[in-house]
């Protein structure tokens, strides 16, 4: 087999095995920071939702105790205030989403879905469990979901949602007396979910995993002919020569020409080597005629 | 010695004179005294002091006996009383501002005949009184809503509790009603007072939309007293209400009997004069004289 065969393929051989490392671990990373951006958004969209039932409750209520006495406003209650507030962000951003899920909840809009009831369970099961992270696949695509507990904190949550009795007139006038009521202080009764798709992030994951695939894919190559043409030119075709004229040497073809080499590499050395062993040789021949 | 128990008597005779001068003297200036600020006036809000009407401006200072007219229903005022309370008036609303006058003379309750319109109020320690066309509404330390016209009264109780007393036709008032935080009256006309607990949905829906908030307390906004402009004076027809048959109508006759020197005014009392008996004694005082008789021999 040919020297640059030989070379080839071993050269070969060690860019494939670079390139499915080095492909694994890039595409490993670049996934990993997607999600975790995805992550970081749900956080902050948690946050956001946390902020405004914060300005609700704080604010807003205080200065509407007295139209409560005579209409209720849904927009004094922060689960709907910050409802609400991403229902407006979804119009712009229908992948997004933002619930307060409830297995036992005043407005029906809140009641938790099969899944969300297992989020609340399991909240419900383990007091130490803060924050749940998964992903699910929905219509629109693969969405990951943030949740977090939502516990009777605080007794003026039981003003409400105790009993019908102590709860506000306005509010049984609206919403009925059948649900929403016999939460317990400190029990967990619902989860706030955000949801985050995930296409987007993963999407330009993979478009940078693929760029950056090809970039080093067409480094490889254009390595692998250039190491082929310097191989060829530097060593393969010097050497063809030089045992070409050794074969003739060999042959008693004395004329044959020279091993002349300007460069001082190795391959000059050779050359150099064989020029002067040549002419020991041409010298020796000589001496034998004498 | 008789002479100097007759002199001590001519002292002690009149010095009580003097006292009760001095007595009257006060009861008038303290009358004429500030009762409170008309803190908002919104629209065409007028006021009748005496016999005249005054185009109500912020900042005014109210007096007892005002009577405020809220035109239209575009109108709204808003009186904070010096001794503690607020009332808010959306127009078309005709209320007279008073107090009670109690037992021993002493200034009572801030009192509010209302005839029609929408009013809230909020009564602070001293206590309150709203005389509607056929209930009476006494209340300390409370809030209320009420609509009031000729026939019809309704009252909601936003916080605290009030007696709500329906009144005759004949102005006597009946066993009063205990009305509690939330809950709400009416009555129509001489029917029974009904309670609900809650307030019907057109109750709300009518409610004026200002009344739903707090009313604010902005007495400390006016330091200064504008001056009002005079206007006309009352007409027959403007009078009428506070002439109807009820406990405050002499009252009011004898604050419109200077009008009868309008001849307009008198003419319009003339041709119903069966209406204004205190008035026929005054126009024709020759009717009630009493007949001379004629000694039988």
């Amino acid at each position: 087999m040919k020297l640059i065969w030989k070379f080839n393929l071993v050269l070969l051989g060690i860019f494939l095995l670079g390139f499915a490392i080095a492909g694994y671990v890039s595409y490993r990373a670049l996934q990993a920071n997607a999600r975790e951006e995805i992550v970081q958004n749900a956080r902050l969209m948690m946050e956001a939702a946390l902020a405004s039932r914060t300005y609700t409750s704080t604010q807003v209520k205080p200065l509407l105790e007295t139209q409560l006495k005579y209409a209720f406003l849904p927009q004094t209650v922060p689960a709907y205030a910050a409802t609400e507030v991403f229902n407006e962000m979804r119009k712009t951003h229908p992948d997004y989403g933002y619930k307060e899920a409830t297995l036992n909840p005043t407005n029906p809009r809140d009641r938790a879905s099969d899944w969300e009831a297992d989020l609340v369970n399991v909240f419900r099961g383990s007091q130490s469990s803060k924050e749940l992270i998964g992903e699910r696949d929905t219509p629109t695509g693969r969405t990951l979901y943030l949740a977090r507990p939502i516990d009777v904190s605080s007794a003026s949550c039981l003003v409400c949602h105790s009993s019908v009795e102590v709860a506000p007139k306005t509010m049984v006038d609206l919403y009925g007396s059948a649900n929403g009521f016999g939460w317990k202080f400190q029990e967990v009764i619902g989860a706030q979910i955000v949801s985050v798709p995930m296409s987007v992030p993963i999407k330009r994951a993979n478009e940078t995993f693929r760029a950056f695939m090809l970039s080093l894919a067409l480094v490889f190559l254009a390595t692998f002919v250039l190491l082929n043409v310097m191989l060829h030119m530097m060593v393969i075709r010097r050497v063809t020569r030089l045992a070409s004229i050794a074969d003739q040497v060999s042959l008693g073809n004395l004329d044959a020409g020279d091993f002349k080499s300007k460069s001082r590499d190795e391959i000059g050395v050779l050359s150099e080597a064989l020029g002067r062993m040549k002419v020991s040789l041409v010298q020796a021949m000589r001496m034998l005629e004498t | 010695m008789a002479r100097c128990f007759r002199l001590r008597l001519h002292v002690v005779e009149t010095s009580r004179f003097i006292v009760a001068f001095l007595l009257v003297l006060f009861a008038a200036s303290a009358a004429a005294a500030e009762a409170g600020i008309y803190t908002m006036v919104d629209g065409d809000v007028r006021v009748l002091r005496e016999t005249a009407w005054y185009r109500l401006v912020p900042g005014a200072r109210a007096r007892d006996g005002d009577i405020v007219d809220a035109i239209n229903e575009y109108s709204q005022v808003q009186l904070e009383w010096t001794g503690g309370g607020v009332m808010n008036l959306q127009g078309p609303a005709l209320v007279h501002t008073g107090a009670v006058v109690a037992a021993d003379n002493k200034s009572g309750a801030a009192e509010l005949l209302v005839r029609r319109g929408w009013i809230k109020a909020a009564a602070g320690k001293r206590a309150m009184r709203l005389r509607l066309p056929n209930a009476t509404l006494d209340f300390v330390g409370a809030i209320v809503v009420a609509r009031g016209d000729a026939e019809h009264s309704e009252l909601f109780v936003e916080s605290g509790s009030a007696k709500f007393a329906p009144v005759a036709a004949r102005g006597k008032a009946q066993a009063p009603l205990d009305a509690k935080s939330g809950e709400y009256l009416e009555r129509v006309g001489d029917r029974a007072a009904v309670a609900q607990p809650r307030p019907p949905q057109a109750f709300v829906a009518a409610l004026p939309r200002q009344f739903r908030d707090a009313l604010p307390a902005l007495a400390a906004n006016f330091a200064e007293e504008p001056e009002l402009v005079r206007g006309r004076e009352i007409t027959l027809a403007e009078a009428e209400p506070w002439l109807a048959p009820g406990a405050s109508r002499r009252t009011f006759v004898r604050r419109f009997t200077p009008r009868l020197s309008d001849p307009a005014f008198r003419a319009g009392v003339n041709a119903r004069i069966t209406a204004y008996p205190e008035w026929d004694r005054i126009l024709y005082p020759e009717k009630y004289r009493p007949k001379e008789t004629v000694p039988v021999k």
